[in-house]
C-alpha cells in the first residue's frame, strides 16, 4: 500500500514537472521565434517593452493556459462520465456533449451577437444538458442504455448538432473555421475570455474531486454502493453538473475536442489503478499535459500554419477507441 | 396482390418528384435565367443564346448531385442487407472518410496524374474505401459471428480517425486548399464540371448493374445466412461480391462529391417505406429517393444563403440525422 502511495505522488511530481516544462517551452518557442532566456526575463523584470516578450504575453501565455486548463477539464469530464455512467466509453466529444455546446454558441453568436464570453459560457453549459437530454433520451430506447447504443446515439446527435452549427457558422458568416466545430481551434484565445472561464474550470474540478470517493465506492456496483449508504441520485446528478460545466466552458473557449476524455483516464489507470481518488488528479494532470504538447506539436508540423489540434487528439485517441471496443470489456451489455 | 399494385403506382411518383425537383434546381442559383433562355440553351446548347451559366456550372451540377445521390444510395441499400444492418451507411461506416483519405493521399502523392486524367481518383477512392470494409468486418467478427453494433462503433472510430489525418494533411496545404478539405469533410459537391460527370457516369455504368441484377440474392440474404445457404446462395461469396461493388459505388461517388453521410442509410428507408423491402423493386427506389433527397438538399444548400453556399453534406446531416436516432430508437 505504501509502496503504491509513494508511486502515485512520485507519477504527480513526474507529471507536474512535465507539464511545468512543457508549458514554459510552449510559450518560449513559435514562429516568431523566442528563447526561454527573454520569456524569464519578460516575466520576472515585467520587461513587456520587448516585442517577444509582448508576443509571449499576450499570444502564446492565454493559449499555452487554455490548453492546460481545457486539456485537465475534457479530461476530468470523461472520467466522471465513466465512473458515472460505467460506460468506458464515455468522451465529452463522442456522446455529443461538445456539439451541443457548441450548438448553442453557434446559436447565440447570431442571435446574441453581443454576449460576454460569460455569457456564451452558460449558453454553452445549456447546450451540453440540452445534448445529454436528447442522447440519454433516444438512447434508453425501450430497452435500458447500453454503452454501444449511447455512443451510437451520441454519434447521431454529434452529427447533428455538428451540421446545424456549421451550416449557422456558414450560413452567417461566423469567423470561426469550419472545422473549429469538429476538431477546436486554440488560435486567437485573449485574457479576457480565458480569465472568465478559468474560474468555472476550476470549481467544477474541485467539486469532481470531492466527488472522487463516490465514484470509487459507485464502481463496486450499484447495488454495493446503495448499500453502503451512498445516494446514487445525488452522485450522479453532481457529476452530471460537472461534466456539463467542464465541457460547457471548454468548448466555449477552444471548440469540441474529442477523444481527449476517452484515453487520458485509461491511461491514468494504467498507471495508478482504478481508485479514483488517484485516478481524477492523475487524469487532469496528464490531460493538461497532452493538449499541452498536442498543441506544440500542432503548431510545429506544418509550421507557420495551424493545425486544428482536436484532430491530433483524435489521430492518437482512436487507434485506444478501436481497441477499447475491440476488446468489448465492460461495453457488452 | 392489390397492395403490390399499389407500391408499383407509388413507385411512379418518383421520377416525377424528380424530374420537378431538376426543373426547380435549374431555375434556382445566383443569376436568374428567364425561363425561355432555358429552354434554347437546353435545346440547341451550341447556339449563340445558349447560357454559359446554365450549361458549364449548373448542369453539370445538378447531374453529380443526382449521380452522387443515386450511387450512394444504392450503395447504402446494399450494405444494410449484406451486413443484416438497418443502420448501416457509408459515411456511417467510414467508407467515406477512408476513400476521401486515399483521394488525398493520391492528390499530393501523384499531383502529375490527377490534371488530366481525373479517372484514377475513384480508383483510389475505391482501395481506401474497401481497406476501411475489410477492416471493419474483421473488426466486427465475435466469435465466428458479425456484430451489427460493433461495426458501426468500429465504423465512428474510423470515420473519425480519417477525418483528423485528412485535417492534420490538409493544413499543410495553403490556405485555399485547406478550405478545400474542411469542406470536403463537411460534404460539398467538389467537382462542378462536365469531366467529372464523365467519370462518375463511367464508374456507374459499370457498377450499378452488377449489384441491380442481384436483387433476388439481396431478398434471400435478408432470410438469414441459413435459410439463403439452404435455398442455394453461396452466402459468402455473393456477400463479398456485393460488398465490394457496393463499397466501390459509394468510394466513386465520394471522390467527386464530398464525404456525405446519412444519405445511404436515410434514402433505401424512405424508399421500403414507399414500395416496400423486395429488392426488385426497393433498389430502383433507393436510388431515385437518394437522386432527388441529394438534389433536394443541394439546391436548398445554395439558394437559401445566397451568396452563401451551404455544403450539401451539412443539409444531408440536418435532415437525416433525426432519422438515424429515430431508427436507432425503434431498434
Amino acid at each position: 500500500m505504501l509502496s503504491s502511495a509513494r508511486s502515485f505522488v512520485l507519477i504527480l511530481l513526474l507529471g507536474s514537472l512535465a507539464l511545468v516544462a512543457s508549458l514554459l517551452f510552449s510559450v518560449s518557442v513559435g514562429i516568431a521565434g523566442g528563447d526561454l532566456q527573454t520569456l524569464f526575463r519578460t516575466l520576472v523584470y515585467a520587461d513587456s517593452s520587448s516585442d517577444m516578450g509582448r508576443v509571449m504575453l499576450e499570444m502564446r501565455m492565454p493559449r499555452v493556459l487554455a490548453a492546460c486548463f481545457t486539456g485537465a477539464a475534457f479530461a476530468l469530464a470523461g472520467a466522471v462520465m465513466q465512473g458515472v455512467t460505467h460506460n468506458p466509453l464515455a468522451d465529452a466529444g463522442l456522446l455529443g456533449i461538445n456539439a451541443g455546446a457548441g450548438f448553442l454558441i453557434a446559436l447565440s453568436a447570431v442571435l446574441l451577437p453581443s454576449l460576454s464570453p460569460t455569457g456564451s459560457m452558460l449558453v454553452a453549459f445549456l447546450g451540453a444538458a440540452l445534448a445529454v437530454v436528447m442522447v440519454y433520451g433516444l438512447g434508453m430506447g425501450r430497452r435500458s442504455a447500453g454503452p454501444i447504443r449511447l455512443i451510437l446515439a451520441g454519434a447521431g446527435v454529434a452529427a447533428f448538432l455538428t451540421a446545424l452549427s456549421q451550416g449557422i457558422a456558414l450560413g452567417f458568416g461566423l469567423a470561426k473555421d469550419l472545422s473549429f466545430w469538429t476538431a477546436g481551434s486554440l488560435s486567437g484565445i485573449t485574457w479576457q475570455h480565458l480569465i472568465a472561464v478559468i474560474p468555472w474550470i476550476g470549481a467544477a474540478a474541485f467539486v469532481s474531486l470531492l466527488l472522487s470517493e463516490k465514484l470509487s465506492v459507485l464502481a463496486l456496483g450499484e447495488e454495493s454502493a446503495a448499500g453502503l449508504g451512498l445516494n446514487i441520485r445525488a452522485v450522479r446528478l453532481v457529476g452530471l453538473a460537472t461534466v456539463l460545466v467542464l465541457a460547457g466552458a471548454s468548448v466555449s473557449l477552444v471548440g469540441g475536442i474529442s477523444f481527449l476524455g476517452l484515453i487520458v483516464p485509461h491511461m491514468a489507470r494504467l498507471l495508478v489503478g482504478s481508485d479514483y481518488r488517484r485516478l481524477m488528479p492523475t487524469s487532469a494532470l496528464f490531460g493538461a499535459l497532452l493538449l499541452v504538447l498536442s498543441d506544440i506539436a500542432a503548431r510545429m508540423i506544418h509550421a507557420p500554419f495551424d493545425t486544428p489540434v482536436g484532430a491530433l487528439v483524435a489521430a492518437l485517441g482512436v487507434p485506444v477507441f478501436l481497441a477499447l471496443t475491440y476488446r468489448g470489456k465492460g461495453i457488452d451489455r | 396482390m392489390r397492395r403490390r399494385n399499389q407500391q408499383r403506382r407509388a413507385f411512379w411518383l418518383l421520377p416525377v418528384a424528380l424530374a420537378a425537383a431538376v426543373a426547380v434546381a435549374i431555375n434556382c442559383g445566383y443569376s436568374q435565367i428567364p425561363f425561355a433562355d432555358i429552354l434554347t440553351s437546353l435545346l440547341r446548347p451550341g447556339g449563340p443564346d445558349a447560357s454559359v451559366v446554365l450549361l458549364q456550372i449548373r448542369l453539370p451540377r445538378i447531374i453529380l448531385a443526382v449521380l452522387c445521390g443515386m450511387g450512394l444510395a444504392l450503395s447504402g441499400c446494399t450494405l444494410q442487407a449484406v451486413t443484416e444492418n438497418p443502420l448501416a451507411d457509408p459515411g456511417i461506416l467510414g467508407i467515406n472518410a477512408g476513400a476521401g483519405f486515399a483521394v488525398m493521399v493520391f492528390l499530393t502523392a501523384f499531383p502529375a496524374l490527377h490534371i488530366d486524367t481525373m479517372i484514377y481518383q475513384p480508383l483510389f477512392a475505391m482501395v481506401g474505401g474497401l481497406a476501411v470494409a475489410v477492416f471493419l468486418f474483421r473488426f466486427a467478427k465475435r466469435k465466428g459471428k458479425m456484430r451489427p453494433g460493433y461495426m458501426l462503433l468500429g465504423g465512428i472510430g474510423v470515420s473519425a480517425g480519417f477525418s483528423a489525418l485528412l485535417l492534420i494533411m490538409a493544413t499543410d496545404m495553403e490556405n485555399s486548399s485547406y478550405q478545400l478539405v474542411a469542406r470536403w469533410l463537411a460534404g460539398n459537391i467538389w467537382g462542378s464540371g462536365w469531366q467529372q460527370v464523365e467519370v462518375l457516369v463511367f464508374y456507374l455504368l459499370i457498377l450499378t448493374p452488377l449489384i441491380l441484377s442481384r436483387a433476388s440474392v439481396l431478398d434471400l440474404l435478408l432470410l438469414g445466412e441459413d435459410a439463403s445457404c439452404a435455398l442455394g446462395v453461396r452466402v459468402q461469396r455473393e456477400r463479398k461480391t456485393l460488398l465490394l461493388v457496393a463499397v466501390a459505388l459509394a468510394a466513386s461517388c465520394v471522390s467527386v462529391s464530398g464525404g456525405i453521410g446519412f444519405i445511404g442509410l436515410v434514402a433505401p428507408h424512405v424508399a421500403r417505406r414507399i414500395v416496400g423491402v423486395r429488392h426488385r423493386l426497393l433498389l430502383p427506389a433507393s436510388v431515385l429517393t437518394g437522386a432527388l433527397l441529394l438534389l433536394v438538399a443541394d439546391t436548398a444548400g445554395r439558394s437559401f444563403f445566397q451568396p452563401i453556399e451551404i455544403p450539401v453534406g451539412i443539409v444531408i446531416s440536418i435532415l437525416s440525422a433525426p432519422w438515424f436516432l429515430y431508427l436507432l430508437r425503434k431498434i
